[in-house]
């Protein structure tokens, strides 16, 4: 066991991802939620090349996560002459994307830290203004739809059918098979999600990551020594680019239709940024782990807690919840015992782990008590408290802590963790 | 009816949106100001800057309901806004005062600073209970002014309170940690704040009260070209190409005598016309329109008289205390500030404080100007603010007020000649331009990279 940190981690969570789906009587709409984690997890892995990798602030992401996704659309919706087919549009998506991050990266490159990131954020905004706002082109917040199901060779059909409609509980439509059910576009963006991490973990130890890396931790050394700095943030930005505009042409592909203007706001850009930051940076199972817990939190486990406080005590909801439970109450076991506890006796005084002990009680006692009591909070009644609602204050939270206690992310690259604790001279072990 | 007859030409029309411009501008300014001021010292993007302004309108538009600005009482303040609103201020003075008495009072140091926070919670508690039924001792006009300062400076002190807080505790600890980590932690505070106005008021546009008149200052009664004359050689709104009009008002008329009846009227208010078309009179109700060519209400009077004496009061704030010129110190190099005996944090903490009160007054006069506030309105003008800082400089004073109005003008302008729903892009895009070229800003001063 004691190796056991070096297990392929990464591989081993893919796998579990292709088999979750051979699990009898899943629900439907689970199944869409987490298809949308894997693109977004892919998504991540693009920021992380821009922000992770070569230090560059990116706020705007989700302009190339649209651009993305409105080529596939205007590429194969029948409204437009073009309709080369999904795959092809897949592909020019990505070539597309990459080409806008260069267009906006080349001159603006030489900004500073701070002003680049305004610069992407504006970009963001004209990005949405322009989906909004050009109807002939995106129709406008009606968005682009039908996007036709992709092509697969006349052999492969029954494999394809076999794979995923063997199951009694799912009817077979021969005009459009790819929408019977989540599988077929889960295992699309599961595939890409391995091909992405694969070309990354290639990529980190090759001459141009290690640029990349170089550029972040000191761009005046790197270019001393040779390294292109211009060149190298160039690609690391079309890199970043052309793996969101594969996430936009997947999301876009897997709703059949592009979303409208909404859905390629700063904020989405913004929330990204966060799972990458909580996840840990330059880190591809960092970027994956802060997707999924955060995007895991947000999509699937709300509904189910919001669930269960409007009725706890029947049944079924302790026992769906109870999963939930437990792995939360693991997850805090170890944190405090591993780390946390640690951290608050080597910061502060001997009684810190006490009194957060004691305010963590007192904050449960008052959450049962006024759940059981009809009493309010701030004149509301409890039974109306979502867990939906509290969403925003509940990552803040989060990243204000994590920055506190733990800049690097909860799996940190070792490259950055030091960059961060310079000042100490020596790394911490994650 | 109502008669709009301003022949509004292109010039007019030029004017009217600069004017326009300016208001909003200068409230963009006030904002950015916040924004430009922590960063100069701290080099800190402070994206909760935009949300306290949110949370501020919030407070005063509980503070209006309270004091009966808004219609009847509803509720008196409830115990738990009082105690939300003055907890910042507890910490704050927690934070402020308590190292001073640390040194005198024996005990652990939470003991100390205690007595500070508990006077600070008990002064907001007394303002916030007190103030209420005080401005209702007035009617009329006299207590929608005293209500309106009152509410700015409790709003004032609480953002600027709130701001302090939030430094003392989220950002100072993380003072000489690389940039990207408080600028993370800045998105959490902004989190935070959005989903506490979220809560407190819920997702929906909310309507602040109207407490300004938005009776235009030019005002100029007219009814329109086709009644310049006894003779109506225009036909439109009701009347025909040659109907002779007898009488205003019950008041027989002569061509000259209708341009002097209408403009004794009121704007809004009605008159009677008798139009003789032959046969019997017949009596058309027209309502006085606002014949000026350029609309300059109470409320852009209320945004400029309130702007531009606090932006004029800062600069020279800056420029000629003690503590400004601690500032300018403290941005230029903290090293060497700390060096020549400037208390460097009292100074980080002076900014908040500075930055969070035009926050919280810019809440106040955009809630009594645009009378529409949401949760989401921090994170819309924020970006705004924050864009016009960095346009004209980030951590440059003059450069946010420029980029400020700029950035007004831009959108006023925009929505003129461009069309209304590509300002902000054409906003975003001018930004993008501007830094392409000049990649400091406007002001900024060109700064190398210090090795």
């Amino acid at each position: 066991m004691k190796n056991w940190r070096k297990l392929p981690w990464i591989w081993i969570a893919l796998g579990a991802f292709a088999l979750w789906p051979l699990v009898p009587g899943d629900p439907n709409q689970l199944g869409g939620k987490l298809r949308d984690i894997l693109i977004f997890a892919i998504l991540a892995q693009g920021l992380n090349v821009v922000v992770g990798y070569s230090g560059l602030l990116q706020l705007g992401i989700a302009a190339f996560f649209g651009i993305g996704a409105y080529i596939t659309g205007i590429l194969t919706v029948s409204q437009f002459p073009f309709q080369v087919g999904v795959w092809p549009a897949i592909v020019m998506a990505m070539i597309g994307a990459g080409i806008a991050g260069v267009v906006l990266a080349a001159p603006t490159l030489r900004l500073r830290g701070d002003y680049l990131a305004i610069v992407t954020l504006g970009f963001g905004e004209v990005v949405k203004f322009g989906i909004k706002n050009l109807e002939n082109i995106t129709n406008g917040s009606r968005a682009l739809n039908p996007l036709p199901s992709p092509w697969i060779p006349q052999f492969l059909q029954p494999v394809f059918q076999w794979l995923f409609w063997t199951k009694p509980d799912r009817a077979m439509t021969p005009d459009r098979p790819w929408d019977e059910n989540y599988r077929p576009y889960y295992y699309v963006a599961l595939i890409a999600l391995a091909l992405v991490v694969l070309l990354l973990k290639n990529l980190e130890n090759s001459r141009l990551g290690r640029a990349w890396m170089a550029i972040r931790e000191d761009e005046l050394a790197a270019t001393c020594m040779g390294t292109n700095a211009t060149g190298v943030k160039l690609s690391a930005f079309a890199m970043g680019a052309a793996l969101a505009g594969l996430a936009g042409a997947l999301y876009a592909v897997s709703l059949d239709q592009t979303g409208g203007p909404d859905s390629y706001t700063f904020n989405r850009s913004i929330t990204i940024l966060v799972f990458l930051i909580i996840g840990g940076m330059g880190n591809i199972e960092g970027a994956l782990l802060g997707t999924f817990v955060l995007m895991g939190y947000d999509n699937i486990a709300t509904g189910h807690l919001d669930e269960w406080m409007q009725n706890p005590l029947s049944r079924g909801r302790v026992v769906s919840f109870l999963p939930y439970l437990i792995v939360t109450a693991g997850a805090a076991i170890a944190t405090w015992k591993f780390w946390l506890r640690r951290e608050l006796e080597q910061r502060y005084v001997k009684g810190a782990p006490v009194l957060a002990a004691l305010f963590a009680a007192a904050a449960v006692l008052a959450l049962a008590l006024s759940w059981l009591l009809p009493i309010g909070v701030l004149g509301r009644k409890l039974e109306a408290f979502r867990f939906t609602d509290v969403k925003l204050i509940i990552f803040g939270l989060a990243l204000i802590l994590m920055m506190r206690f733990r800049p690097e992310g909860i799996l940190p690259s070792k490259r950055v963790a030091m960059e961060l604790h310079e000042e100490r001279g020596t790394f911490r072990r994650p | 009816m109502h008669l709009l007859l301003a022949d509004s030409g292109g010039l007019a029309i030029f004017v009217q949106q600069l004017l326009n411009g300016l208001t909003t501008g200068t409230l963009f300014a006030l904002i950015a100001i916040g924004y430009t001021m922590v960063y100069g010292i701290i080099e800190l993007i402070n994206f909760a800057h935009g949300d306290l302004f949110m949370l501020g309108a919030f407070l005063a538009l509980t503070l209006m309901v309270s004091m009966g600005l808004a219609g009847p009482v509803v509720i008196a303040i409830p115990l738990s806004v009082a105690i939300f609103a003055s907890a910042p201020m507890f910490v704050a003075a927690y934070g402020v005062g308590g190292r001073r008495l640390q040194r005198v009072v024996p005990g652990p140091s939470w003991v100390a600073g205690l007595a500070p926070a508990i006077a600070a919670a008990a002064v907001a508690f007394v303002a916030v209970k007190f103030i209420g039924p005080t401005v209702q001792l007035f009617t009329g006009s006299a207590r929608a002014v005293i209500g309106a300062v009152a509410i700015i400076g409790i709003v004032g002190v609480f953002c600027a309170a709130l701001n302090l807080t939030v430094d003392k505790i989220v950002y100072k600890p993380l003072r000489g940690a690389p940039k990207l980590t408080p600028l993370v932690s800045a998105i959490g505070v902004s989190f935070v704040f959005m989903g506490v106005g979220q809560l407190w008021k819920g997702v929906a546009d909310i309507n602040f009260p109207d407490l300004v008149p938005s009776e235009n200052l030019f005002a100029k009664p007219g009814l329109g070209t086709e009644l310049k004359g006894v003779t109506v050689e225009q036909e439109a709104k009701g009347f025909k190409r040659g109907d002779t009009i007898t009488k205003v008002n019950d008041a027989p008329v002569t061509e000259a005598s209708i341009a002097g009846i209408v403009a004794a009227q009121r704007v809004n208010a009605d008159v009677a016309v008798v139009v003789d078309r032959g046969g019997t009179p017949e009596t058309l109700k027209l309502t006085i329109a606002d014949a000026a060519p350029i609309r300059f209400t109470w409320k852009d009077l209320l945004v400029l008289l309130l702007t531009l004496p606090i932006m004029a009061g800062l600069t020279l704030f800056v420029k000629y205390t003690k503590l400004g010129k601690a500032m300018r110190a403290t941005a230029q190099n903290p090293t060497a500030a700390r060096l020549m005996g400037i208390d460097v944090d009292r100074v980080i903490g002076a900014t908040f404080l500075i930055g969070g009160s035009l926050a919280g007054a810019a809440s106040v006069i955009y809630g009594l100007s645009i009378n529409t506030v949401s949760f989401q309105m921090g994170y819309q003008n924020g970006l705004y603010a924050f864009t016009a800082a960095v346009l004209g400089g980030i951590g440059n004073l003059p450069g946010a007020m420029l980029g400020g109005i700029l950035i007004g003008l831009i959108r006023s302008l925009g929505s003129q000649y461009v069309g209304e729903k590509w300002t902000s892009a054409l906003v975003f895009a001018i930004l993008i331009v501007i830094l392409v070229f000049r990649p400091s800003g406007l002001l900024g001063a060109r700064t190398r990279e210090k090795v």
